[in-house]
Parts: structure tokens; sequence; C-alpha cells
């Protein structure tokens, strides 16, 4: 796996300002692996011009060429958090307190400038609908082309031979001709393909895919899941991974973080919050959760809803549902725990053991 | 059934609109003049005073006096209902003609669409000043008369309209759950369509209203339908524009009116079709902050009755 | 040809005659030179109180089935019979009469573009009945609320309109909407696609429900196996505008006769890891299709081939021709001229180790599967 291709952003740079109390010549460049890329810390955000706060506390980080899922119901403040690290917040929407950093360097402060420079060359997105993010009457090429040009300042000839390139590296044959076919002529599949090269054009080290998947047919999903596996591998490209879906998560990432109604409830390594969920509701989403043995298969449910966008609750936030809630979930905001390496959860009685039958639907 | 339009929004945030708001109020000012714009008028628009000519605006005459001495308010007044009726009738004729066509051809099949349509293409073509003329030719001099033919070529445009308007309601989904339901084409408009095509049906009155009274404004002018003594903003203005060496301000002042008035219904025009999209927009659930339009969590304590 | 349905207090005789009987189905959409042929040959039929899944990528001709049944397209050849009436080829008048009749309902993907956005709840749910004429208004009320009651809605939601409701209750009043004619035939075109894991849950607990109590037959028409999988007496894979297999669930998906429908199973995200194959031991890829002779490679993108042979791994010379959907087993049928030996090959590919994805350990190395476990 070879990651000295990724570029280090330059203190230099304009638009991106240093972190205060960093001197120029002693900037340590993060290695490899260690430390965050980006970095969201107590992020409280508040919508509708402050008349909900729809984020509170949350915190996540995600080093370089790490797969980081975040996991939960709509409206649990995924998306937005998503949002707010890109820097593409919705009119109406604040950040009240918190910092976002990425690779040192604070974006909550980004001017528009810096977040020109950001997007693109450090962070790439694709969203749930590829077709709703093409021009339907210019080809697929040409966009992709006009993004190396604009940011790159490719020529076009350039432009249009990395085109090619990137077409082919995100996995569609036949890219020459594909570069020439108007979005209309493509599948959803092919059509997220392009909107990943677009993504990777500018080489970033994070690429954000909310809900990347989720209208695609299954077997292109699992494509797709490959694609970002292998650019990963290739490119040392770290993916923050936004699904409704534990089972795409458990699939892809290496990190999983699970959102419920606006925080962080459970974080840690994919592998162990897959085995050993020590949230009520990570072990409620894994009960519903597809398997792969259909015959096995239960149709669980989870019973109630979440509570409203901002909603003021005191104590645990998922209380209302839980099967295990006790007086103690209810006195007081939760702090996380960590039950495990890099494994943190929100919860009082997270160091308990309790039966998989108290969970879940009846 | 127990229908509930959810109207009250459009119409609330529609009055919020300045320019709605003025509009209105031009547009009731007119109204009135319209009705009670002889009784209101401060002086005989028809008394000639040969000592008076050509003033300008004075206490006695608030906008001055014509070429023959007459009250320019008071004449402007008492041609507002003439003026405005006379465009009221077109818009009615063109409504009349070219709305109920204009739905009834999304599902009357393709012959008569065809057939529908090249009429409007052909009717399109004609200028009305021309047909104003040959009708007034044939039938007599009078507004009336003449106004017949512009609304004729008004009803193109509430045909094409409201046919566009129908054909995007119609390929609705629920229209075709309606149909597998065994729904008739006439069901289909009364429940579903109809209640939808209304609001631009609406706009579109508006925007022909003011094109109606330009029309007036215009044939007046030309001295088609016009009965002279009787004033009309259309005959004010070109019997000012005769005399301009005289009173070289005095157009202004019904071409102004005109304008005003045009200017208040297309202005009411684009505040109902903003606000409207503007409503419809707002009552769709955010995306990204409230919850994802179907990714959404089922509903309450009926979910344990599921076994 | 229907086989028993779990749950059902009886078991269906097997000479019962069928609900639905599509026979030969071959449906052409657009006209002239790009005329497509969307469904060849399809034939299937739905005993009472079936619940049926039909599986499809987009593409495959699924919903074009779904809006054949309804009578939306005219097929080009074959008919659809339901209750003993040739409803394909009804026309006009007597198509609205049957439809009237409310026994075939269908039940549409997306709840926000087929409730009328403007109606409430009470009305729409109502319209179906309405239509028949044959109820006065508190009889129409009844069954309004006699079907919202069976999707667990109460009357709290009449006078709301379709976008002040969430995204589960709009499903379900999509649902109740075709149980207030009492149908006895939904067909659910993508019911939960839209949906979370727990509503998808929910709703397809919701439509088994329906079955044992009301003794509906249900078509659910999915991109993917685990929106059926659990409820589901008979699954039919469509790929490409024709059926490839179709049997019962469990055996199915304990041993698939055709890989396409292996490959369906593979791609299928899990939390669990228990898949046997992979994608990637199912599909050609086009390293491997380099390898074979031109010749064939032609033959096998030919327009007579098997319609799965241009992605197909185990794609033979046989396969230039497109196979025929024979019997494979009882109450089973598949496509393929190699239905009993390529699940063999492809579990020789996976003994072969091919590995199947990599993922970082908390220290940052590369791990493969096995390392993990």
């Amino acid at each position: 796996m070879t990651i000295d291709n990724l570029k280090s952003p330059d203190l230099a740079a304009p638009g991106l300002p240093p972190t205060a109390g960093a001197a120029p010549d002693t900037v340590s460049r993060p290695a490899p692996g260690t430390s965050d890329l980006l970095s969201l810390d107590d992020l409280h955000i508040s919508v509708h011009h402050g008349a909900a706060t729809a984020i509170r506390g949350v915190s996540l980080g995600i080093r370089r060429g790490e797969i980081v899922g975040l996991v939960g119901e709509s409206g649990s403040g995924k998306t937005l958090t998503c949002r707010a690290a890109l820097g593409v917040l919705p009119a109406g929407c604040t950040i009240d307190h918190g910092s976002m950093t990425f690779a040192g360097h604070d974006l909550t402060t980004l001017s528009r400038r810096g977040w020109e420079e950001v997007h693109g060359s450090h962070m790439g997105a694709v969203f749930q609908d590829p077709a709703s993010y093409l021009n339907p009457t210019i080809t697929v090429g040409h966009q992709l082309a006009e993004v190396l040009r604009v940011k790159l300042g490719l020529s076009r000839r350039a432009a249009h031979q990395r085109s090619v390139e990137l077409l082919s590296a995100v996995g569609l044959h036949q890219p020459e001709h594909v570069f020439h076919q108007i979005p209309a002529e493509l599948s959803g599949g092919m059509l997220q393909r392009v909107m990943i090269a677009i993504a990777i054009s500018c080489d970033p080290e994070l690429l954000v895919a909310d809900e990347a998947t989720t209208a695609l047919d299954v077997t292109i999903q699992a494509e797709i899941i490959d694609l970002l596996r292998r650019l990963r591998d290739e490119r040392g490209l770290a993916v923050l991974f936004v699904s409704h879906d534990l089972a795409v998560v458990a699939e892809l990432c290496d990190r999983v973080v699970v959102f419920y109604a606006g925080e962080v409830v459970e974080s840690g390594p994919a592998a162990e919050i897959i085995e050993r969920p020590r949230h009520p509701y990570t072990r409620a989403l894994l009960e519903v959760a597809s398997v792969g043995d259909f015959r096995r298969r239960e149709l669980r449910v989870i019973a109630g809803q979440p509570p409203p966008v901002g909603a003021d609750i005191t104590g645990c936030r998922f209380a209302g549902r839980c099967p295990v809630a006790a007086d103690a979930c209810r006195t007081g905001p939760i702090a996380p725990v960590t039950v495990g390496d890099q494994h943190e959860v929100r919860c009082v009685r997270a160091q308990e053991a309790w039966s998989t039958g108290e969970l879940a639907a009846r | 059934m127990s229908g509930n339009p959810p109207r009250k929004v459009t119409g609330r945030s529609f009055l919020r609109l300045p320019s709605a708001r003025v509009a209105i109020v031009v547009l009731l000012g007119i109204a009135v003049l319209t009705v009670f714009g002889s009784t209101l008028a401060p002086q005989n628009p028809l008394t000639i005073n040969a000592n008076a000519l050509f003033q300008g605006p004075s206490a006695h005459h608030w906008l001055g006096t014509d070429y023959l001495g007459r009250d320019v308010l008071s004449r402007l007044m008492a041609g507002t209902r003439l003026s405005v009726l006379t465009a009221l009738e077109a818009v009615g004729i063109g409504l009349i003609l070219g709305v109920g066509p204009g739905i009834a051809t999304v599902f009357l099949g393709r012959w008569f669409d065809f057939a529908a349509n090249r009429l409007t293409d052909a009717l399109m073509t004609l200028p009305y000043v021309f047909f104003a003329v040959a009708v007034t030719a044939a039938l007599g001099n009078g507004l009336v008369q003449a106004m017949v033919p512009v609304g004729i070529l008004l009803a193109p445009f509430f045909f094409r309209i409201t046919r566009a308007a129908t054909l995007e309601h119609s390929r609705a989904q629920y229209v075709e759950a309606a149909e597998l339901m065994g729904a008739s084409k006439l069901h289909v408009v009364r429940v579903h369509v109809l209640r939808k095509v209304l609001p631009t049906i609406a706009v579109t009155t508006a925007s022909m209203t003011a094109a109606a009274l330009l029309a007036v404004s215009f044939l007046t002018f030309l001295g088609i339908g016009v009965q002279p003594p009787a004033p009309t903003w259309g005959g004010v203005l070109s019997s000012d524009l005769d005399y301009l060496n005289q009173a070289p301000w005095a157009p202004f002042i019904p071409a102004a009116l005109i304008a005003i008035t045009i200017g208040a219904l297309n202005a009411l025009a684009d505040a109902f079709r903003d606000r409207r999209g503007a409503g419809a927009l707002a009552a769709q659930p955010d995306p990204i902050i409230a919850t994802h339009s179907t990714l959404e969590p089922a509903d309450d304590d009926r979910q344990s009755q599921v076994a | 040809m229907t086989a028993a349905a779990p749950g059902l207090p009886e078991t269906s005789p097997p000479d019962t005659a069928p609900l639905l009987a599509v026979e030969s189905l071959d449906v052409v959409l657009g006209r002239g030179w790009r005329a497509t042929q969307v469904l060849s040959g399809v034939d299937l039929a739905i005993g009472p109180g079936e619940i049926v899944g039909l599986v499809g990528e987009t593409g495959s001709g699924k919903t074009t089935l779904a809006r054949t049944v309804a009578g939306l397209v005219s097929p080009a050849a074959g008919q659809v019979v339901f209750e003993g009436t040739t409803i394909s080829a009804l026309r006009r008048g007597a198509r609205r009469a049957e439809r009237r009749r409310g026994h075939l309902q269908l039940v549409f993907q997306d709840p926000l573009r087929s409730l009328d956005p403007e109606m409430t709840v009470d009305d729409i749910v109502a319209e179906g009945v309405t239509l028949q004429g044959q109820a006065d208004r508190a009889e129409i009320r009844r069954r309004v609320v006699t079907a919202l009651g069976q999707v667990g809605l109460d009357d709290s939601v009449l006078p709301r309109t379709p976008g002040q409701i969430s995204g589960g209750q709009r499903q379900r009043v999509s649902i109740a909407r075709a149980l207030a004619t009492e149908p006895r035939l939904l067909i659910c075109d993508e019911p939960v696609s839209a949906l979370d894991a727990s509503n998808r849950n929910y709703i397809l607990r919701l439509l088994e429900q329906l079955r044992t109590s009301l003794g509906l037959s249900i078509v659910i028409i999915s991109h993917d196996l685990s929106s059926l999988a659990g409820i589901a007496d008979r699954v039919v894979v469509l790929y490409r505008g024709r059926i490839v297999e179709d049997g019962p669930v469990d055996q199915v998906f304990a041993a698939p006769e055709h890989p396409y429908t292996a490959l369906l199973m593979a791609s299928a995200p899990s939390v669990r890891h228990d898949r046997e194959l992979s994608p990637r031991q199912l599909t050609r890829t086009v390293a491997e299709a380099g390898e074979l002779p031109e010749a064939l490679l032609a033959g096998l993108g030919g327009p007579d081939a098997c319609v799965f042979a241009p992605r197909c791994a185990f794609a033979a010379a046989a396969c230039t021709v497109q196979p025929p959907l024979a019997a494979a087993g009882e109450h089973r049928r598949a496509a393929c001229h190699r239905h009993s030996e390529w699940l063999t090959l492809a579990r020789g590919r996976a003994a072969r180790g091919q590995l199947t994805h990599h993922r970082l350990t908390t220290d940052g190395q590369l791990a493969t599967e096995g390392q993990l476990r």
C-alpha cells in the first residue's frame, strides 16, 4: 500500500489559516495512520436560525487511509455532521460550539476562499442521487474535465487524458466511450462512478460519501463498495461513509460511529462493535440489520420513534425507547465511557452485560 | 367528500409581499372607479369650456383640462368603466373559449389535441387590430363588438397555458393510481387535476387582463369602437397626442394611468405565482434538517400490535 | 405449482386454479427503431394466499411486469389471466369495470408521488371504494377506518395530508388505500426500498400478517433479496426481461440454480459475514474475458445468447444459445445450461482462496478476513 503520494497541506497556501500558536517552520507532518486527518470535537450545531439544536457534542476523528462509517436513522444528525465538515451547511444552521480541524487547520473559521481551496483538493464528496448533480446536457467527460481545468489548470488535452484515466480508475469499461456520453445514457451505478471520479480528480485526502449507495441496486452497491475499498488501498484515500444501513457500513468500514438523535452514542472499531455492541441502540440496529444467510432471518423492529430534532431531553436521548433504561439514565447528561481501545459508548450501563432477548422488539 | 385544500398558506404569505399589497390597493381603486367613476368624478366629463383650454394642473382641475376645456381627471375617471369592463369582457371570452378545451384536450385523445393545437397556432398569428377593424366594419362601430375578436385571440393563450398545466398534473403517479382503481377521466379531472390547475388559470387571467387592457387602450387610441364624446383612456391619450405642441405634458397622464394599472395586474400575477410556488416548497419537509422525506422512522405505539 | 405457504390456515391443493396467471408474456416498449423488448416469454402463476417475491435489478423488467399485469401496458404477446378473466385483453369500459372491482391492487414505490399531496388521508384511502359507487358515506367511512386499522394507523391521520405524516406512515396509507377495496391480490412495487431497516421489517411483517388474516396473495417486487427474505414463500428472479430462476424460497437460498441468483445473494451486505460466495467468484472480469477465444466471446455477447452470459463466470460454448426455463427440481425452474455444475465450480474458486476484502485493524495494518475473526 503506497500512501506517499498524499499531499500535505501547505501552511503557506492562501486561505488556510494555521492553527493558533504553531510556528511555520515546526509544522509536524501527521504520520500516516496515527493522528487524525479530520477531527470534530464537541460539535454543537443549531438549525432553523437557532430554533433547535440538532447536533450535540459530536466528536469523531478519521485518520488517513481509514474508512469510517456514520450510521443512524434519518434525522439522527449524521448528514448534518458531514455537511458541517464539508462547509456546506444549509441556510439557518450555525455551529454554536466545538471545533473542526482538517490536517491541523481550523475549519470553523475558514473563509470562502479557504473552502474553495479545500473542496476538491483536500476533501471530495459524493451524494445519493448522482443524476441530480450532473448537467444533463453536457457529456460526463466534459464535466469531469472541467473540474480538472478549473482546479488544476490543466490544458484541454491534458484534462481529457486525465479524465479518461480517472474514468478507468473508477472501474468504467471503455472509458473513452463513456467520456462522450451524457448522463441520461448511463445507468445509476455508472453515474455514481463518474461522481466518484469527479470527487477524487484533484487527489483529495478525504472522500465524504453521504448515502452514496442507498439508491443503487444491490449488485451495483457491492461493486461501489469494492471500488471505495480499492481507492483506499491504492491511493490512501480516507472515506467518511454515511449510511442508514448498518450492514453496508459493516462491510466496508474500519471504524463505526453510531448516531442517535443528534449525538454519537457509540464509536469504535467496526469488528468490535459488530461482535460486541455496547449501546442498546447499536444492539437494536444489529438485530434489525440484514443478514447474509436469508434463511436465518427474523424480522425485528425497533419500537417507538426518535425524539423530534432539537428536543430538550434530560439524560439519555434513547431512554424513551430503551428496554433497559434505568433512573440513572434520565437524571443528567451522559458522558462517553471508554470501554475498549478507541471504543467509546455513551451509556451508563455500557459495562454491564445483558441478554440479547431484552433488546429489539417482541 | 371532506376535502381540505391547504390554500391558507398561500393566501397569507402572498399578501406579505409588498408588491402584492400595492398592486391590490391600486386595483381596488380602479375597481371603485369602474363602478362609481362617473358619480365620483368632480366635474362633468363632457362639459366643454372654451375659456379653459390646455390648462395645467390646478386646484380646480387637478389634472388640468384638455383641448376642449374638459376636466381631464373627470374624463379619466368616467372613462375607466368602459375601458376596464370591455377588457374584462375580452378576458371572459378568452377564458371560456380557452380553459375548457385546454383541460379537455389532454383527455380527448391525440386527434382532438392535434386539431386544437393547429387552430391555436392559426389564431395566434392573427393581429388583433386588423381583426377588430374587420369586426367593427361588419358589426358596427362599438367597443363591445371590438373586444370580441380580442377575446377570441386571447383564447389561445388560455388554451396553451391550461393545457400545459393539465398535462403536467395528469402525468402524476397519483393519477395513474386513480386510473388503476377504475377512475374515469372525468373523475381524474374533477378530483385531482382541476384544483391544481386553478392557480395557474388565476395567474394567467391577471396577465391576460393586462394584455386586454392594453388592447382596449390601443383600439380606442386608434378610434376603433369609440363613440365620441364618451371618454376612454386610449381616446384621451390619442387626442392628447394630437395637441402635443400646446400641452406637451398631457399624454403622460393617461399613459401613466394605463401603465400603472397594467403594472399592478402583472405584479399581482407575479406575486401570486411566486408565492404559490414558494408555499408549495415550504410545505415539503426539509431533506437535511428535519427528516429525509422517505427514509423515516415509522410511528408510535401501534407498532407493537404487529406480532 | 403453488408451494404450501407456512402460516396459512390450510394448504392450497396443487390443482387449484391460480389467482393470477401470466402466460408467455412478451412486452415491447417504445416504437419503431427505439423499440426494446422488455419482457420475453414470462410465465408466472400466483395462488391464493401466496407471497411471491419478484427480484431483479434495474432494467430487469420487474416494474414493467407489474404494470402489464395492472393493465397500464399492453403485451405484444401472451396474456394475463386474473380470476379466470383475461384482463390483458380488456379495453376501456370493461377494463374500468374490472378495475373497479378492486380485487387486484397495486402499491407503488414512492408514496410521495403516488398519493395526491393535496388530498387528506381520508379521501385518499376512500377513493377506491368511492369509485365502486356502491357504498354510502357511512359505509365508506367504515371501510376507510378498517383499512387504516389493518395497517396500524388510527383516526388521527384522517384529516392530514401526505406531507403532514411521516414516511413510514405514508407507505402504510398507500397500503391502506389498496386494502380498502378488499382485494385478493396485492402487487407491491419496491414497498420497502426507501425505508430504513427497522421500518422495512415492520412493513414486511405487516404484509405477512395481512396474508394470514385476510388470505391475501402478495407479490413483492424488489431489487434485492433482503426485502423479501423472511416472508416470501416463493421467489422469482428476473434478469433482462426473462425469468432465470424460480422456486420455494428456502430451497433457492440454500442452493441456487442460477448464477445470477447467487450473485444477488453474494452482493447483499451483511453484518455477519456469513455468505458462502462473493460477487467476484460469480462474475467474469475483463481479464478473464481476455482469456476466452474471440469467437466464443462474440457468441456470448450475441442476441441469441443467454441473457446473463456477458457477466457470467461460468459461460461456456452452450451458453451462446438462450437456455429455456426448465424444471430443476420439484416446483423449481431455472434457465441455465450448467445449472447443476456451476455451484461446484464456484465453491472451488472460493476454496482456491480469492481474498474477499481487506480491512484495517486498529493499529492501521491491513488484515484479511481470516485475521479479523
